[in-house]
Parts: structure tokens; sequence; C-alpha cells
């Protein structure tokens, strides 16, 4: 899976955002503000296709934690993209 | 935010907030998308998204439109606001609400639909409040 190309991690003020910009129309209508964790994952993945597996052990290299919880963060987050119809 | 959107793309969708739209543009149930103002594009019955002296960001329908001196003058009216009218110039409009996307439809600037939005919708003060009360009522 990854994530649909036209969706994009913006800064808002203090915050990271992933939202649909294209060329033709940026959408402020579904915006996600994404933790530190969830940034750092997606700007890492960028468009390029990953697996809850390797977001766990990106998250288990970052911040030296448990693999177990890494993959729970991990199945998550992506859970709540796929909601979102983030990902393809 | 605008601005910076519409540097990098042709429209930029934002959720419909407040209620002086009301009934053609609902805070929660609809969305609106702006694009960059063209020279003279906007015209009376279009919706500027314009900058008001305090601050506030407002998209407004266009009731009114003046060559006074140097520049263009807007007189706006919220199709939800009954007396309340705002004056603008040129400078202090941000961008052209180019459609209204209601209930998932996207209703186009100068479509059929829009057209009978604004002129169904009654200006007339006393008519006004009338119709936004039954509009209450039944929302």
């Amino acid at each position: 899976m990854k994530i649909k190309e036209e969706y994009k991690i913006e800064t808002i003020g203090n915050d990271k955002v992933l939202l649909s910009n294209t060329a033709h129309n940026l959408n402020y209508t579904k915006v996600m503000v994404l933790n530190p964790t969830a940034a750092f994952l997606l700007e890492e993945s960028g468009h390029n296709s990953f697996t809850n597996e390797g977001w766990a052990n990106m998250l288990v290299e970052r911040y030296a934690i448990d693999r177990e919880l890494a993959l729970a963060d991990a199945n998550t987050l992506i859970e709540k993209l796929q909601q979102e119809g983030v990902l393809e | 935010m605008v601005h910076k959107g519409l540097s990098n793309s042709a429209s930029v969708t934002l959720p419909a907030q407040g209620s002086s739209m009301i009934p053609f543009i609902v805070e929660g149930r609809h969305q609106v998308v702006v694009g960059k103002v063209e020279p003279n594009s906007l015209k009376k019955g279009s919706i500027a998204l314009v900058k008001l002296s305090d601050g506030r960001l407002v998209a407004h329908r266009v009731v009114r439109i003046e060559n006074i001196g140097k520049g263009l003058h807007y007189t706006l009216r919220g199709d939800g606001n009954i007396y309340l009218k705002e004056r603008v110039t040129k400078e202090d409009v941000v961008a052209e609400v180019v459609a209204v996307v209601r209930g998932g439809k996207r209703v186009d600037s100068g479509s059929m639909l829009w057209k009978l939005y604004r002129f169904l919708w009654p200006s007339t003060p006393i008519v006004r409040r009338i119709f936004l009360k039954i509009w209450h009522l039944c929302n």
C-alpha cells in the first residue's frame, strides 16, 4: 500500500497536516493533523509502498521502543489512513 | 492560506463557516471552492471572498459594483443577512467563489442552479426576514 499521489504534507502554523493538494485543487475540507510520529512515517515513506511491518521497524529504530508497541502504533495509523481514503 | 493555496493550485476548497450565506451555503453541510479573481470577473451575483478591515474573511454576494476614482468598489451582502452590507475595494478581494459543493453536488458559479438561487432568494429585507424564519423553522 502507499499514500495516494494527491495527498501531500503541508505545514500550517506549527502543525503538519495531510491534505489533498493537486495543481487543480487544494482541499482544506479533509485535513488530517499529524502528530510527530505520523509525520515522521509519512515523510519518510513519501509516495512509496510500505507495510505495517516496515513502519513498525522504522518506529523501533527512530524511537527505540518495544516492537509490539511500534506495530500497534503503525496499525492504528494505517487503519486511520484507510478510513480517510488516503491509501491505495 | 488561501493566497498560498491559489499560488500552487487553480482552486482551493474550504469548509463553510458561519451563517451569513444561508440558505445557499450552510456551515457543516456545504463546501466552498474558491479560485483566483480574474480581471473584471466579479459581477453582480458573484460571491467574493474578501478580507474586511477588521481582518475577518467573508464570502458574500456582490450586490453592487461602482467604478469610483481609480478603482472598483464592491458592495457585498450575505444571503443570510437582512440589512448588513460590506463595502470593499478591489484590493480587499482575496478570491472568487467558483463553486459551492452542496450535498456532494457541485454548483458552479454562473450555472442555472446558481442563478436560480440568486433570483429566487428575496433581497427585500422584510421578505428576506420571513424567508429566513421559515428556513430556520425547517432546519
